[in-house]
Protein backbone atom coordinates (compact mmCIF):
# COMPACT_ATOMS: atom_id res chain seq x y z
CA UNK A 1 0.00 0.00 0.00
CA UNK A 2 2.91 2.68 0.95
CA UNK A 3 4.49 1.85 -2.18
CA UNK A 4 2.22 3.58 -4.21
CA UNK A 5 3.62 5.83 -6.89
CA UNK A 6 3.53 9.50 -5.64
CA UNK A 7 1.76 12.07 -7.85
CA UNK A 8 3.37 13.98 -10.56
CA UNK A 9 3.39 16.99 -8.38
CA UNK A 10 5.62 15.18 -5.55
CA UNK A 11 2.92 14.90 -3.11
CA UNK A 12 2.82 11.81 -1.28
CA UNK A 13 -0.65 10.20 -1.12
CA UNK A 14 -3.16 11.52 0.50
CA UNK A 15 -6.92 10.66 2.31
CA UNK A 16 -9.26 12.23 4.21
CA UNK A 17 -9.65 10.41 7.97
CA UNK A 18 -11.17 10.89 11.05
CA UNK A 19 -9.48 12.87 13.29
CA UNK A 20 -8.60 11.55 16.72
CA UNK A 21 -7.64 14.76 18.65
CA UNK A 22 -10.31 16.33 20.32
CA UNK A 23 -10.34 20.00 21.68
CA UNK A 24 -12.75 20.72 24.74
CA UNK A 25 -14.06 24.15 25.60
CA UNK A 26 -15.64 25.68 28.78
CA UNK A 27 -16.17 28.95 30.12
CA UNK A 28 -16.13 29.60 33.76
CA UNK A 29 -17.30 32.56 35.69
CA UNK A 30 -14.53 32.75 39.14
CA UNK A 31 -14.39 36.12 41.17
CA UNK A 32 -16.94 37.71 38.69
CA UNK A 33 -14.65 37.18 36.01
CA UNK A 34 -15.13 34.98 32.89
CA UNK A 35 -12.21 32.75 32.58
CA UNK A 36 -12.11 30.26 29.28
CA UNK A 37 -10.54 27.09 29.36
CA UNK A 38 -9.61 25.03 26.17
CA UNK A 39 -8.46 21.70 26.13
CA UNK A 40 -6.47 19.69 23.52
CA UNK A 41 -6.64 15.76 24.29
CA UNK A 42 -3.72 13.90 22.86
CA UNK A 43 -2.44 10.31 23.57
CA UNK A 44 -1.31 10.44 27.26
CA UNK A 45 -0.74 13.76 27.48
CA UNK A 46 -3.05 16.78 27.01
CA UNK A 47 -3.03 20.85 26.25
CA UNK A 48 -4.28 22.97 28.89
CA UNK A 49 -5.10 26.79 28.01
CA UNK A 50 -6.65 28.95 30.58
CA UNK A 51 -7.26 32.51 29.79
CA UNK A 52 -9.21 35.48 29.34
CA UNK A 53 -10.13 37.55 26.65
CA UNK A 54 -8.42 38.91 24.66
CA UNK A 55 -7.32 34.98 24.02
CA UNK A 56 -3.57 35.53 24.80
CA UNK A 57 -0.81 32.59 24.43
CA UNK A 58 2.16 34.32 26.31
CA UNK A 59 3.61 31.21 27.52
CA UNK A 60 3.52 27.36 27.70
CA UNK A 61 5.06 25.47 30.43
CA UNK A 62 5.75 21.34 30.32
CA UNK A 63 5.67 18.81 33.00
CA UNK A 64 5.61 14.67 33.27
CA UNK A 65 6.05 11.98 35.68
CA UNK A 66 9.60 11.05 36.08
CA UNK A 67 10.74 8.14 38.06
CA UNK A 68 13.64 9.47 39.66
CA UNK A 69 11.45 12.00 42.01
CA UNK A 70 8.19 11.68 43.28
CA UNK A 71 7.48 15.73 42.33
CA UNK A 72 6.84 15.61 38.66
CA UNK A 73 9.78 17.31 36.16
CA UNK A 74 8.63 20.85 34.93
CA UNK A 75 10.04 23.37 32.36
CA UNK A 76 8.75 26.94 30.64
CA UNK A 77 9.10 26.27 26.97
CA UNK A 78 8.27 29.96 26.08
CA UNK A 79 7.42 33.07 28.43
CA UNK A 80 8.34 35.24 31.14
CA UNK A 81 10.43 32.46 33.46
CA UNK A 82 9.52 35.01 36.59
CA UNK A 83 6.13 33.86 36.18
CA UNK A 84 5.64 30.52 37.32
CA UNK A 85 1.87 30.15 37.66
CA UNK A 86 1.85 27.94 34.17
CA UNK A 87 4.96 25.96 35.43
CA UNK A 88 3.38 25.16 38.46
CA UNK A 89 0.15 24.33 37.61
CA UNK A 90 1.37 22.04 34.83
CA UNK A 91 3.52 20.08 38.20
CA UNK A 92 0.36 19.82 39.64
CA UNK A 93 -1.67 18.34 37.24
CA UNK A 94 0.89 16.03 35.59
CA UNK A 95 1.34 15.15 39.59
CA UNK A 96 -2.45 14.45 39.63
CA UNK A 97 -2.87 12.80 36.20
CA UNK A 98 0.57 10.81 35.91
CA UNK A 99 0.31 12.24 31.88
CA UNK A 100 2.29 14.78 30.21
CA UNK A 101 0.92 18.16 30.54
CA UNK A 102 1.71 20.95 28.61
CA UNK A 103 -0.20 24.40 30.43
CA UNK A 104 -0.03 27.55 29.30
CA UNK A 105 -2.12 30.11 31.78
CA UNK A 106 -2.54 33.88 30.84
CA UNK A 107 -4.63 35.12 33.84
CA UNK A 108 -3.54 38.04 35.96
CA UNK A 109 -1.55 37.57 39.27
CA UNK A 110 -4.37 37.20 41.57
CA UNK A 111 -4.12 34.95 45.11
CA UNK A 112 -8.15 34.34 45.14
CA UNK A 113 -8.32 33.20 41.64
CA UNK A 114 -5.78 31.14 41.01
CA UNK A 115 -7.02 28.26 43.68
CA UNK A 116 -10.53 28.84 42.56
CA UNK A 117 -9.24 28.25 38.47
CA UNK A 118 -7.32 24.97 40.41
CA UNK A 119 -10.36 23.93 41.58
CA UNK A 120 -12.32 24.32 39.01
CA UNK A 121 -9.79 22.36 36.35
CA UNK A 122 -9.61 19.45 39.22
CA UNK A 123 -13.30 19.07 38.83
CA UNK A 124 -13.13 18.94 35.21
CA UNK A 125 -10.59 16.54 35.19
CA UNK A 126 -12.34 14.04 37.32
CA UNK A 127 -15.43 14.64 35.77
CA UNK A 128 -14.62 14.15 32.66
CA UNK A 129 -11.25 12.61 32.51
CA UNK A 130 -11.61 11.47 28.47
CA UNK A 131 -11.91 14.62 27.93
CA UNK A 132 -8.53 15.36 28.51
CA UNK A 133 -6.56 12.45 27.39
CA UNK A 134 -6.79 9.04 26.17
CA UNK B 1 -18.81 40.33 21.81
CA UNK B 2 -19.28 37.17 23.07
CA UNK B 3 -16.72 34.26 22.39
CA UNK B 4 -15.05 36.26 19.14
CA UNK B 5 -11.46 36.85 21.33
CA UNK B 6 -11.95 33.27 22.03
CA UNK B 7 -9.20 30.88 20.70
CA UNK B 8 -10.93 29.45 17.70
CA UNK B 9 -10.19 26.00 17.05
CA UNK B 10 -9.90 23.67 13.42
CA UNK B 11 -9.21 19.97 13.28
CA UNK B 12 -9.06 16.94 11.25
CA UNK B 13 -6.75 14.38 9.54
CA UNK B 14 -5.81 12.13 6.72
CA UNK B 15 -3.71 9.46 5.71
CA UNK B 16 -0.60 10.36 4.18
CA UNK B 17 1.29 7.87 2.58
CA UNK B 18 -0.37 5.27 4.63
CA UNK B 19 0.39 6.69 7.92
CA UNK B 20 -2.58 8.75 10.06
CA UNK B 21 -1.69 12.22 10.87
CA UNK B 22 -4.06 14.74 12.41
CA UNK B 23 -3.99 18.39 12.29
CA UNK B 24 -5.02 21.10 14.64
CA UNK B 25 -5.19 24.92 14.29
CA UNK B 26 -5.94 27.22 16.92
CA UNK B 27 -6.15 30.96 16.80
CA UNK B 28 -4.88 32.67 19.32
CA UNK B 29 -4.77 36.79 19.45
CA UNK B 30 -0.92 36.68 19.41
CA UNK B 31 0.10 33.36 18.30
CA UNK B 32 -1.32 30.43 15.98
CA UNK B 33 -0.90 27.20 17.18
CA UNK B 34 -0.76 24.68 14.95
CA UNK B 35 0.16 20.77 15.82
CA UNK B 36 0.55 18.06 13.16
CA UNK B 37 1.14 14.83 14.94
CA UNK B 38 1.00 11.24 13.21
CA UNK B 39 1.83 10.09 16.93
CA UNK B 40 -1.40 11.81 18.34
CA UNK B 41 0.79 13.25 21.03
CA UNK B 42 2.51 16.98 20.35
CA UNK B 43 6.32 15.72 20.37
CA UNK B 44 8.76 18.28 19.02
CA UNK B 45 7.43 21.95 19.87
CA UNK B 46 9.16 24.75 17.57
CA UNK B 47 8.47 28.32 17.57
CA UNK B 48 8.47 30.21 14.27
CA UNK B 49 8.50 33.75 14.00
CA UNK B 50 8.38 35.57 10.42
CA UNK B 51 11.49 37.92 10.10
CA UNK B 52 10.56 41.44 9.85
CA UNK B 53 12.72 42.58 7.29
CA UNK B 54 13.44 39.64 5.31
CA UNK B 55 16.85 39.47 2.86
CA UNK B 56 15.31 38.16 0.36
CA UNK B 57 11.74 40.54 0.14
CA UNK B 58 10.38 37.97 -2.84
CA UNK B 59 10.96 35.09 -0.05
CA UNK B 60 9.44 35.34 3.65
CA UNK B 61 12.15 34.23 5.83
CA UNK B 62 11.53 32.65 9.20
CA UNK B 63 13.47 32.09 12.89
CA UNK B 64 12.91 28.89 14.34
CA UNK B 65 13.97 27.93 17.79
CA UNK B 66 13.53 24.68 18.97
CA UNK B 67 11.51 24.67 22.45
CA UNK B 68 10.78 21.16 23.46
CA UNK B 69 12.94 17.82 21.71
CA UNK B 70 15.57 16.83 18.97
CA UNK B 71 16.86 20.30 17.76
CA UNK B 72 18.05 18.85 14.11
CA UNK B 73 18.54 20.37 11.10
CA UNK B 74 15.78 18.51 9.27
CA UNK B 75 12.80 20.05 12.27
CA UNK B 76 13.70 23.34 11.02
CA UNK B 77 13.05 22.64 7.23
CA UNK B 78 9.75 21.37 8.32
CA UNK B 79 9.01 24.13 10.41
CA UNK B 80 9.75 27.04 7.69
CA UNK B 81 8.15 25.25 4.96
CA UNK B 82 5.25 24.64 6.97
CA UNK B 83 5.38 28.09 8.36
CA UNK B 84 5.34 29.76 4.45
CA UNK B 85 1.81 28.21 3.61
CA UNK B 86 0.36 29.97 7.41
CA UNK B 87 1.58 32.87 8.58
CA UNK B 88 1.39 35.34 5.37
CA UNK B 89 3.23 38.07 5.12
CA UNK B 90 6.02 39.58 7.28
CA UNK B 91 3.19 41.03 9.87
CA UNK B 92 2.04 37.67 10.56
CA UNK B 93 1.77 36.68 14.45
CA UNK B 94 4.12 34.06 15.72
CA UNK B 95 3.64 30.50 15.14
CA UNK B 96 3.93 27.58 17.62
CA UNK B 97 4.04 24.95 15.95
CA UNK B 98 4.39 21.35 17.65
CA UNK B 99 5.49 18.47 14.82
CA UNK B 100 5.74 14.68 15.14
CA UNK B 101 6.24 12.55 11.80
CA UNK B 102 7.09 9.38 11.64
CA UNK B 103 9.04 9.87 8.09
CA UNK B 104 10.22 13.19 7.07
CA UNK B 105 10.31 13.50 2.86
CA UNK B 106 9.84 16.22 0.64
CA UNK B 107 6.42 14.64 -0.42
CA UNK B 108 5.24 14.21 2.88
CA UNK B 109 5.70 17.54 3.72
CA UNK B 110 3.64 18.73 0.39
CA UNK B 111 1.07 16.83 1.35
CA UNK B 112 1.35 19.11 4.91
CA UNK B 113 1.15 21.81 3.29
CA UNK B 114 -1.79 21.05 1.33
CA UNK B 115 -3.41 19.72 4.42
CA UNK B 116 -2.86 22.81 6.79
CA UNK B 117 -4.75 25.15 4.49
CA UNK B 118 -8.07 23.50 5.34
CA UNK B 119 -8.01 24.05 8.30
CA UNK B 120 -6.96 27.82 8.19
CA UNK B 121 -7.97 29.53 11.31
CA UNK B 122 -5.17 32.54 10.79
Amino acid sequence: MSSEPETATGTAPKEPSQSRLCVHNFTETICEQQIHFHVLRLKDSFLLWIGQQPANMSNLAVALHTNVDPIPSASLLMGEIADPVSTTLAQKLAKLTGKQVFVSCDLPQDRMLLPLVEARITNELKAAPDKFYF
Amino acid sequence: MAGEDLPVSKQGAATIDGIHTDVVCTAFKDRIFVAITQYEKLGTIVHVIPDSTPADTRQQSFTTKVLLGKDEPITHVMAKNLATKICEGPDSKPLLLAIALKEHSPSVLKSLQELVVQFRVW
